[in-house]
This record gives C-alpha cells, sequence and structure tokens, in this order.
C-alpha cells in the first residue's frame, strides 16, 4: 500500500516515538472487516507504535476501506 | 427485495412508456429518436430509424398520414410537430439504404394477393422471415390505389423500384391477370390486401379479426381495410406487417394472439409535464421544426431532485439496480452509495402521477442492507452516534410540570443543539402560557436510526420514550421539529402529536420583532405531509406582519435541505448541490422552522433566520453551528433545564483547546469531534501513544470505538492548540 500511494517515509522523519525510540519502516498487518494486508509503515523500533500519515489514511487507505465495505 | 415488489414499482415509473407519437403510430416508429437525429441533421441516421420499423420507407413515407402527428402534445404550445412533412424531408435527402439481410429460406410458400401498400408491406416481411412469397396483382406495376396519387407526391418510378427491390428480396409473380381466391389446403397460407381497388370483388371474405387478422378461413388473413371510412397509408403498411407475424406464427404453430400486447396497443401511461414548455410555432427548415420535438419523456422527479439527477438515471432503472444489488453474491455492492444518498424527502412521490417513492424503496433497502449484514459500517456511524449522544444521560432526560404534566414539550436535539438559549427562552415562555402544566423532555426522536435503517436502535429510542410519556400519564407532545413528528405519527401512533407552531398560534405569541425585509420561506420536506404544520407558520407570519414570499417549490413541493436521510453525512457533495438549488430560488433572505434545514442552509454563507429569531432575536447573525458544538450546546440546555445528571465527568472533559475557525472547518468535513480530540489526547497521555517532533509538535493517537485517530497539536500552556487531525478505520500492528 505504502508503494501504490508514493508515501515516502522519508516525509515522515522529524517524528520520534514518544517512548525514546525511533521509527523506522517495519512490515505492518493492516486489517478491515476480515481482510488483511501486508505494507511497510514508519513504526517505532521500540514499542511498535505504528504511524499512519494523514495522506495515507485519508488516501489510499480510505479508497480500500470504502470498497472493503462495499464487498 | 422480492421480485413482485420490484415489478410493482417498475410498472409505477413511466419513464420507458412510449411517448404519445410513437404509441399513436400502428407501425410504433421511434419518432423521438427520428427527430433527434432530424434535429441534428443526421439524414441518414434518421432514414435508419424509420425503416427499423417501418418496411418501406419510400413509399409510406412520403404519403403517410402520420396518426402521430395528431397524438403530438405540442398542439397546445404552437401546433403538433409536423412530423409528415419531416417523415417526406427525409426520405428526400437520403437514398434507400442496402436490402436488408433475411432469415434463410423456408419450405413455405405464401400467397400475397393485391398490389396494394398492405401487400407490399406483408410481402416484404414474409420474404425478409425466408418464406417464398408469391405476390399476385393486375397490371405492369404493383401498388393499387397507390399507382393513381399524382407524381409529386409519389413518383411512380418509386413503385417500380420497390417492385425491384421485392423481387431482389426473392418475391415472385406468376403473372396472372385476374386475382382469386386460392383454394387453399392443409398447411397453406395466403394474404389478402383489401386495399388494391382490384380486390373489390373479394370484399365479401367476411370477418376478420381485428388483431390476428385471419378470416373465418382457417390460413386465410386480410387486411388493408379502410379506417374510419377512409384509406389510411399508416395502417395499410400496419395491417401488412401484422399479418405478416400472424403468418409466420401461423406456420411455427404458435398462437396468433398472445405477447402480441405492445404490437397492438396504442396505450401510454407516460407523463410530459409542460409547465416550463415555450410555444414555438411550426418552422420550414426540416431540423428546426424537428428540434421543435419536446423529446417527451417523463423524469419529471429527476429533473426536480439533485439525487436523482446525479446517479443519471430514473426510478425505474434505480428500482432494477436495487434489486440487482442484493443479488450479488460474490463481488461489489455497486449501488450501496446510491441507497445511502437519498434525502429521502418525498419529492418524487409528489410528483409523480404513480406515487413512486424513492425514500421508501431506498429506506427499505438500508433496512435490508442492515439485516443482511452488508451495510458499510461507515456510512451511517457518525449520525448514529450523534444520536446517541442527544439520547444520552448528558443531554436527555425529562421534567414533569411544576403543577400537572398536561403537554409534554420536545425540542428535538437539532433545536437544542443549534439554539440552546432561545429553546430556553421558550420553554420560560411556554412554562408562563401553561402555567406550570407543562413538561419538558429532552433528547433525538430517532429519525437518523430510521433513516439509517436501524430498526433495533429506533426500537430502543421509542421504548424509552414510550416509558418516559407513561410515568406522565401520556400527554400529547408538542413538536418543534417535522422530522420527529413524520417519526412518532408513523411510530409512535398511540402518541397525540402537536406542533409548536399551532401551540404558539392558539396559546398567543410573544412579542413578535419581525425584519423588514421579506423573507423566502422554506418548508421542510418533512411537512410535506404536515399541512397543519405550514398552515401555523404562515399564521403566525402575517400576525406577526412578516412579510414572506413562497418559494417555487413550496409546501408538499418543498425540497430537503440535505440533511433529510442523512444525506449530507453520506454525501456531503451532493447535499451542498441541493443547498445551492434551494438557495438559488430566490434572491431574498430564507426563512425556515426546523433547527436542521436552519443549519444545513446557512453552511453557505445566506443569511437564513429561523422562525424562533423572529420571538427570540439571537445575539449575533447564525453561522452553522457543527457537530461538535450541537452536542455541547445539548449538554448545556440539559444543565440549565434539568440539572446535571448523575454521571461522573470523563476524566478528559476538563482538557481545554484552542481549535482556528480553519481547523474547526477540516475536523467538521472529517467528522471528528471535540469529544474524540479530548478522549485521544487524554488516552495517549496515559499510555504513552505519542510522537514528538523536534519543533514542538506532539502527535497522539487512540482507538475509539471503529475509529483511530491521530491529533497533531502544541502544547500553549495548559491548553492544546490543534494543528491537525484525521482518523481511520484499518487496524495496523506491527509483524514481529
Amino acid at each position: 500500500m505504502s508503494g501504490e500511494t508514493g508515501l515516502s517515509f522519508k516525509d515522515e522523519t522529524g517524528w520520534r516515538c514518544g517512548c525514546g525510540g525511533e521509527l523506522e519502516p517495519r512490515k505492518v498487518a493492516a486489517r478491515y472487516l476480515g481482510s488483511r494486508f501486508e505494507v511497510e509503515l514508519p513504526a517505532c523500533t521500540v514499542c511498535g507504535l505504528v504511524l499512519v500519515p494523514e495522506a495515507l489514511a485519508l488516501g489510499k487507505m480510505l479508497e480500500v476501506e470504502k470498497i472493503l465495505e462495499d464487498k | 427485495m422480492e421480485q413482485n415488489l420490484l415489478r410493482d414499482l417498475e410498472h409505477r415509473c413511466i419513464q420507458e412508456e412510449l411517448p404519445y407519437c410513437q404509441a399513436a403510430c400502428p407501425l410504433k416508429v421511434d419518432v423521438r429518436s427520428f427527430c433527434a437525429a432530424m434535429a441534428q441533421e443526421r439524414f441518414g441516421e434518421a432514414r435508419k430509424i424509420l425503416a427499423k420499423t417501418m418496411s418501406l420507407p419510400d413509399i409510406l413515407g412520403r404519403i403517410c398520414d402520420h396518426p402521430c402527428q395528431n397524438a403530438c402534445i405540442r398542439t397546445e404550445t404552437g401546433g403538433a410537430v409536423e412530423l409528415g412533412r419531416l417523415e417526406q424531408a427525409c426520405l428526400e435527402r437520403t437514398s434507400p439504404a442496402a436490402p436488408p439481410l433475411c432469415l434463410p429460406p423456408r419450405d413455405k410458400t405464401i400467397t400475397v394477393l393485391g398490389g396494394g401498400l398492405s401487400s407490399l408491406v406483408c410481402a416484404c416481411e414474409l420474404a425478409k422471415k425466408g418464406y417464398r412469397v408469391l405476390l399476385e396483382f393486375t397490371g405492369k406495376l404493383p401498388g393499387g390505389r397507390l399507382l393513381a396519387l399524382p407524381e409529386e407526391i409519389l413518383p411512380q418510378n418509386i413503385l417500380a423500384e420497390t417492385w425491384a427491390f421485392l423481387q431482389k428480396l426473392g418475391v415472385t409473380r406468376t403473372g396472372g391477370e385476374s386475382l382469386s381466391l386460392p383454394a387453399l389446403r392443409e398447411g397453406e397460407a395466403a394474404y389478402l390486401g383489401m386495399d388494391d381497388p382490384a380486390m373489390a370483388h373479394l370484399a365479401t371474405v367476411g370477418t376478420v379479426d381485428s388483431t390476428t387478422y385471419e378470416t373465418a378461413t382457417g390460413g386465410l388473413f386480410a387486411g388493408g381495410f379502410l379506417r374510419n371510412g377512409s384509406p389510411s397509408p399508416a395502417w395499410e403498411a400496419a395491417d401488412g406487417k401484422r399479418a405478416a407475424n400472424s403468418l409466420d406464427r401461423f406456420f411455427q404453430g404458435a398462437s396468433l394472439s398472445s405477447g402480441r400486447e405492445k404490437e397492438l396497443s396504442d396505450a401510454t401511461r407516460l407523463h410530459t409535464p409542460l409547465r416550463d414548455v415555450e410555444s414555438i410555432s411550426p418552422r420550414r427548415d426540416p431540423a428546426e421544426e424537428a428540434r421543435r420535438c419536446l423529446q417527451c419523456e417523463c423524469r419529471h422527479c429527476v429533473g426536480e431532485c439533485v439525487f436523482l439527477e446525479t446517479y443519471k438515471r430514473y426510478p425505474r432503472a434505480y428500482a432494477r439496480e436495487i434489486y440487482n444489488n442484493f443479488a450479488v453474491v460474490q463481488g461489489y455492492h455497486q449501488a450501496n452509495r446510491m441507497i445511502n444518498s437519498c434525502a429521502l424527502c418525498g419529492l418524487c412521490e409528489t410528483l409523480c402521477p404513480n406515487d413512486f417513492s424513492m425514500a421508501d424503496l431506498c429506506r427499505a433497502a438500508r433496512e435490508e442492507l442492515v439485516e443482511r449484514g452488508l451495510m458499510p459500517p461507515s456510512a451511517h456511524e457518525f449520525a448514529l452516534l450523534d444520536m446517541e449522544q442527544a439520547n444520552g444521560p448528558r443531554a436527555a432526560g425529562f421534567r414533569p410540570g411544576r403543577t400537572a404534566t398536561k403537554a409534554l414539550f420536545f425540542p428535538g436535539c437539532q433545536l437544542a443543539g443549534t439554539m440552546p438559549e432561545q429553546t430556553e427562552a421558550l420553554v420560560s415562555f411556554l412554562d408562563e402560557r401553561f402555567s406550570g402544566t407543562l413538561g419538558v423532555l429532552l433528547g433525538c426522536c430517532g429519525a437518523p436510526a430510521w433513516w439509517a435503517g436501524r430498526r433495533d436502535m429506533l426500537q430502543k429510542v421509542l421504548d424509552t420514550l414510550r416509558e418516559t410519556l407513561a410515568s406522565l400519564g401520556n400527554p400529547p407532545l408538542i413538536l418543534a421539529c417535522s422530522s420527529c413528528s413524520d417519526v412518532f405519527r408513523r411510530l409512535l401512533p398511540e402518541t397525540s402529536l402537536l406542533s409548536l407552531w399551532e401551540v404558539l398560534r392558539e396559546k398567543g405569541l410573544p412579542p413578535g420583532h419581525p425584519l423588514p425585509d421579506p423573507l423566502a420561506l422554506h418548508d421542510p420536506c418533512t411537512t410535506r405531509s404536515l399541512p397543519a404544520w405550514r398552515t401555523a407558520v404562515r399564521d403566525i407570519l402575517r400576525a406577526l406582519g412578516q412579510p414572506f414570499e413562497e418559494l417555487s417549490m413550496t409546501g408538499e413541493t418543498t425540497r430537503c435541505c440535505g440533511y433529510g436521510g442523512l444525506q449530507s453525512l453520506v454525501d456531503p457533495d451532493l447535499a451542498e448541490k441541493g443547498v445551492r438549488r434551494r438557495l438559488g430560488e430566490s434572491d431574498k433572505d430564507f426563512l425556515a422552522y426546523c433547527a436542521m434545514c436552519r443549519e444545513s442552509l446557512s453552511d453557505s454563507g445566506k443569511p437564513v433566520a429561523h422562525l424562533l429569531d423572529l420571538f427570540f432575536p439571537p445575539a449575533a447573525p447564525y453561522e452553522a453551528v457543527g457537530f461538535s458544538a450541537r452536542q455541547a450546546n445539548r449538554e448545556q440546555l440539559r444543565r440549565r433545564l434539568l440539572g446535571t445528571c448523575d454521571l461522573p465527568p470523563d476524566p478528559w472533559e476538563d482538557l481545554d483547546l484552542i481549535v482556528s475557525p480553519d481547523i474547526r472547518r477540516r475536523l467538521e468535513e472529517r467528522h471528528i469531534l471535540d469529544s474524540d480530540l479530548r478522549r485521544t489526547l487524554w488516552e495517549a497521555s496515559t499510555s504513552a501513544r505519542l510522537l514528538v517532533s523536534p519543533d514542538g509538535r506532539t502527535l497522539a493517537t487512540s482507538r475509539i470505538g471503529n475509529v483511530t485517530f491521530w491529533v497533531e497539536y502544541r502544547n500553549e500552556g495548559a491548553s492544546f492548540r490543534i494543528v491537525n487531525a484525521w482518523g481511520h478505520r484499518m487496524t495496523v500492528e506491527v509483524l514481529s
């Protein structure tokens, strides 16, 4: 998904996790209505908090949510 | 959706009914498409349209007595479109198309007697179907009566060309000069074309069935009779064509009459509104004349509704799409968005001559989507959560009258949400007029659940309401919102309902503050079936001396503000289109008497007053309040009228937010409430789900219900300045 949105991880650097950890691209599972996708997203190397940037949430992710809702 | 319901709905919508001209034409020529092609000077295409149902257009097109023209509804506005002249013009400008493709030859010979038009058409049709046709006529050329027509009407070479054309199709003649009744053996058939004077001696053929053209003699068919005492070329051609159809059925062993209703009927149920049709007299130029064609169709409802217009089709087609939507087993339910975008306002039903109700259709479809687990979860969740807030302990509740409860005032969640101070003033006024016998009930009527197809949630709301009413001795409800009235009259029929406006009219009005300029009066769509509400409002305005004007779509035909059916939550752009269209009906400022109509119409900047403003003038001009403030207002009104609720405050309730107008707009569009922001900030800080940036911004996240919220902010002292916020429904989790 990240590749399709053109989402660049570098755009989101600057954020550090509140736990003190760094954000690095990590494989995450995105789930909705019984479907599961594997994507790469910035996540904390220490506590695993995953950042879903605005452009992704309101772009490709919303689009996929809508498609799954009409399935 | 049951198939018989679909059939009933499809029958109600008359958009696919034949236009008047085509219904009147015995050959069912698609006159509307013909005119459309002629209007664009696409003469070749116009000819093809004629030839589709007219077997020998080169003859009939020149001499047609055009029953279509007599049926044209332009008669009252400049005169019927001169279709006969357009047919001639088309033929003069084009040449015959290539001979049609014929079906493979059949081993059957049919004798067609007479050279009149009906015989020529019958021979042509049978030849196309693959039969061997023996055409018997007297003289050198066929034509019968047509041979006597003047050259300028029907050039004789056309008859010669027609005969050559028929011969190309395989039609032959024995050349005998006498036309005598053939002796038919078992399995043989013949046609007698009585429109040839040479056939006069056979006029004693006996009774002929007027729908199948069969005579009393089996296998012997006849047509080409006079119509109303005179010859009619259009009917002669139709007789020949219909008889050919019967002959074909005869040889196939099929019923001569079944399933031919459309072919034989001249009835149509089409209704074309002529309201805005400009009177134009006939034009000499054929293309200009064709442009006078109204392209008759119904689409009455479609033309008046942004929703019906946006989805490009018409109710009959939508019913079919919805039916198909439920038939999808694997794949996408493409009609979901359409089903959820209707404002359920009922305008189409009012305009439709057959009462087709998209509201009933779409609301039932929503219930079915919910029941079958197919309703997109995001479609109505936000509205239903808002309803839950309005009916929650912090915003809802009731108090009996001070001495007794003779009536119960129910302002509704949107009046409470958009005008809390004025609602409070109104309650004081009513309390005095009722001398302490008026109770107050705050909450939501359940309309969002009704609109969202959520019977389960609606039932809960109504059960609580019934309980409250029973505890107060079932007093009548005084309603400020017609949507509440619409829900209660359907689903709480045992309760007597009064409109606030009727009550004010009878109990006496508060001191008035009319505005100097006339206001355009907007009826809410849910008053469409509540004439008493509309009358009371007009009586009040007159009593008050408030000048007002009626909009073009008013009363029963009023338009929805876009909140109806939760349209603005499902498709905000569509709702906005509707608002623009509504406001465009008048350059005056508007006056509404539904709090939600006023809120929806106000979003575009045009001043929209509420009827209560004329009695309890607001401190500042109204601006759309929005979801967050409406919720806060409901809670404020509850505290003011009923006191603080027993529930302990949420720990995040006191977090102070700073939200600029730009960010506020964004939050409203994204359906993010202040309560979501506060709770996210609180939960993120307690669970350390925060990101920080070197420039001092913080990004907090939390999952609340079915949404993950992200709130970007800066600390300003003890306050939180909101920089941005967004949400998503998907969940994400790092894979180890």
